[in-house]
């Protein structure tokens, strides 16, 4: 008799006749181990075709019907860094030329930011019909989320594109920085929505606490203004996490290179949320469905 | 009640699903956790788990064990919240168990609600790839099941249609013709033939059965003995998270229909308890019983008194021979007052009663010679309440010392 005891059901054994060797799936109460966790991220990923299929329905649905449809969503982008950037340029006394494209840039990257960490925080209990009801991996939901708001960051994206080629920067190999950049950006959000969603679904009260902290982040993080315009106070902004994701982003698009710090900030607080992100999967895979 | 708790822990080739000893706890999070108090307390025996005193969890599935073999159709039946869908979800491998384990050989169609994951803005055809993928087939296998679900669920060129002009009896058919196509060892399902008409309804037993001999097991919970008749070869009952019955799905149903449905259970588990009090004969007159224990206070307090107007002081621990005596009132919750919870109650309960409010009117009388403790006395003043409920707490082995409820005529200063 082979056995499997962890959770397993990407490979269909249906089709075939039961032999001796069908596996027994068992379901006990033992702890979950390292393998549990992984197998559900493995599961969740060979389940590519179904999440893409339903982050695109969730970024259709949202303008279903509407006659401009998902072009909304660049229409909206648009009129937020627009207006943003005209006011503030006035207020700040900067140069449109170049506070636009700083705008635009660190806007786009904190939407996405902001996006998969919030929605991280309450994915499982926004899927909990679904949890309830089917065994599927806790990580399906996840992959399906920041699939979501990656779709949504390639059309706010455009906004950016459209607005570079309007004020004739043409690109560098300085921005090809930002790609690697970017990618590390994914993983770190990955692994933030997923321990977001895991302390949200324990503890209800870190769903208000992680909104509230990221509509405060979002004003002291240096989207629409420059850190450099807090003079000696500058420093202040190597203690905010979200200061280095979006600086390795936004700096190479702007024809700069972060610095060091930022670059390893970035690394070590992405390792770091991967670590606590595992670990409390480990904890919570056999447990979330109690807790939703 | 064909079960022994010896099971061995393997699966013979003939198992596609074993329960071994599986109980499964709901914990009560999110500020739904209670205090333990009377209310609580009261509650049906087993269902609730009381940590320190705060109930922190229900009971949902108890001890859980049976077997189901090749070919085999299992019905569930018991009333709502007697653990029937936490049972099935167990068997999906949504809920762990906390408490032994679930052996399944081969593939659960783990899908226990036929409409999930539907998208009204999507053809027909278009959700059986996506109800398909949600249960874990790949492309090629769900294109060829597509011909046979449409020919199932009889929908014609309305496949092609989006779902949101289907009426809910096409939807069902639908639903149910891709959930009964794609092979599955061991079929999970919750209510599923709760709609449609009488002459779908007949088809889809139909196609259950034939699946079932060549597929595997079938495990299906429901109200309708209709169906369970048509379908299942044998059934078990649950209640309140127990098998209390296992066997031929005929005998199941009337013993359903006896036990629970006319209550016949609930009578005998009220003439236990009347036995048990008719046994004690003191409880047998409650006036009495409240008369002496009345008494009791008195004495004690008298006791207590005089100790004191003898030596200036009321009694220490070891100062008595036979331990000491304390006077308090229901200044805690009733679960507190279990002796192995003593050490903290002592500490709440001042011991010089001049020094506490109410003193005129002690509630309690405790003895104790600082470890033990035992409650002697338990003043009520609500006669009618005794003779209600005290009977019936006097014999609750946890609860021995309850001899009466307690009053609520303090507030704690």
């Amino acid at each position: 008799m082979r056995t499997v005891s962890h959770i397993t059901y990407d490979n269909p054994q249906g089709l075939s006749p039961m032999t001796e060797d069908t596996p027994v799936v068992i379901f006990n109460s033992e702890k979950a181990t390292f393998r549990d966790a992984f197998s559900d991220l493995k599961d969740g990923l060979v389940r590519s075709r179904l999440w893409t299929q339903f982050a695109v329905r969730d970024v259709r649905g949202r303008f279903s019907g509407a006659v401009l449809g998902s072009l909304w969503f660049i229409i909206m982008h648009s009129l937020i860094v627009l207006g943003l950037a005209v006011m503030y340029s006035k207020i700040l006394g900067a140069d449109i030329r170049v506070y636009l494209p700083y705008v635009a840039v660190g806007l786009t990257v904190w939407n996405i930011i902001s996006g998969v960490i919030t929605d991280g925080s309450g994915v499982f209990q926004g899927n909990a019909i679904y949890l309830k009801q089917v065994k599927l991996p806790y990580s399906f939901f996840l992959y399906r989320l920041n699939l979501k708001h990656l779709i949504l960051f390639v059309y706010q994206s455009t906004v950016v594109v459209v607005m570079y080629g309007f004020l004739k920067m043409w690109p560098e190999p300085l921005m090809l920085l930002a790609i690697p950049a970017f990618l590390l950006v994914l993983i770190f959000l990955f692994a933030a929505s997923l321990l977001a969603g895991i302390l949200a679904a324990r503890f209800r009260d870190f769903n208000g606490l992680i909104q509230s902290a990221l509509r405060f982040a979002f004003f002291m993080t240096p989207i629409f203004w420059d850190a450099r315009r807090l003079g000696d106070y500058a420093w202040l902004m190597n203690y905010n996490p979200f200061y280095h994701f979006l600086e390795i982003v936004r700096a190479p698009l702007l024809g700069e290179i972060p610095s060091t710090l930022n670059y390893s900030a970035a690394i070590i607080l992405t390792i770091l949320t991967i670590l606590a992100s595992i670990l409390a999967f480990r904890f919570s895979v056999k447990k979330i469905s109690y807790w939703i | 009640m064909a079960h022994s708790n010896n099971m061995t822990s393997d699966m013979s080739q003939d198992d596609k699903i074993v329960f071994d000893g599986v109980s499964i706890h709901f914990p009560l999070l999110h500020g739904h956790a209670v205090k333990a108090d009377k209310n609580t307390a009261g509650t049906r025996d087993g269902t609730l788990v009381t940590k320190k005193n705060t109930v922190r969890s229900l009971t949902a599935l108890n001890n859980i064990s049976f077997r189901v073999k090749h070919g085999e159709r299992l019905g569930i039946m018991g009333q709502n919240g007697s653990g029937k869908t936490t049972l099935l979800r167990a068997l999906c491998g949504i809920y762990h168990p906390h408490k032994g384990e679930v052996r399944v050989r081969g593939r659960v169609s783990s899908m226990l609600d036929l409409h999930l994951g539907f998208d009204n803005d999507a053809s027909g055809r278009d959700n059986i790839w996506i109800r398909g993928r949600l249960l874990g087939f790949n492309d090629a296998e769900i294109k060829d099941r597509v011909a046979e679900i449409l020919e199932f669920s009889q929908l014609g060129t309305f496949l092609d249609l989006k779902m949101k002009v289907y009426s809910s009896g096409m939807r069902m058919r639908l639903a149910f013709a891709i959930a009964t196509s794609f092979p599955a060892d061991n079929l999970v399902m919750d209510e599923w033939l709760s709609a449609g008409d009488r002459a779908f309804r007949s088809r889809a037993e139909e196609r259950m059965v034939a699946l079932v001999e060549r597929s595997g097991s079938l495990v299906i919970a429901s109200h309708n003995p209709g169906i369970l008749r048509r379908v299942c070869n044998r059934s078990i009952v649950l209640h309140s998270g127990n098998i209390i019955y296992d066997g031929p799905t005929e005998d199941a149903i009337s013993f359903y229909q006896h036990e629970i449905v006319l209550g016949e259970r609930e009578k005998r588990e009220a003439a236990d308890v009347q036995e048990k009090v008719k046994s004690h004969a003191i409880l047998t007159d409650p006036k009495a019983l409240l008369d002496q224990r009345i008494d009791d206070i008195g004495a004690i307090t008298e006791a207590l008194m005089q100790f004191r107007d003898d030596k200036g002081h009321f009694p220490k621990t070891g100062e008595t021979g036979a331990g000491w005596f304390g006077i308090g009132r229901n200044r805690l919750p009733a679960e507190e007052w279990i002796p192995g919870l003593v050490p903290n109650y002592l500490d709440e309960v001042p011991r010089d009663p001049m020094v506490m409010p109410g003193v005129d009117d002690p509630q309690y009388i405790y003895q104790s010679n600082g470890t033990d403790y035992k409650l002697l006395v338990l003043k009520s003043q609500d006669v009618e309440t005794v003779k209600a409920r005290g009977m019936e707490s006097a014999v609750d082995p946890k609860r021995a010392w309850a001899y009466g409820t307690w009053t609520e005529g303090y507030q704690d200063v």
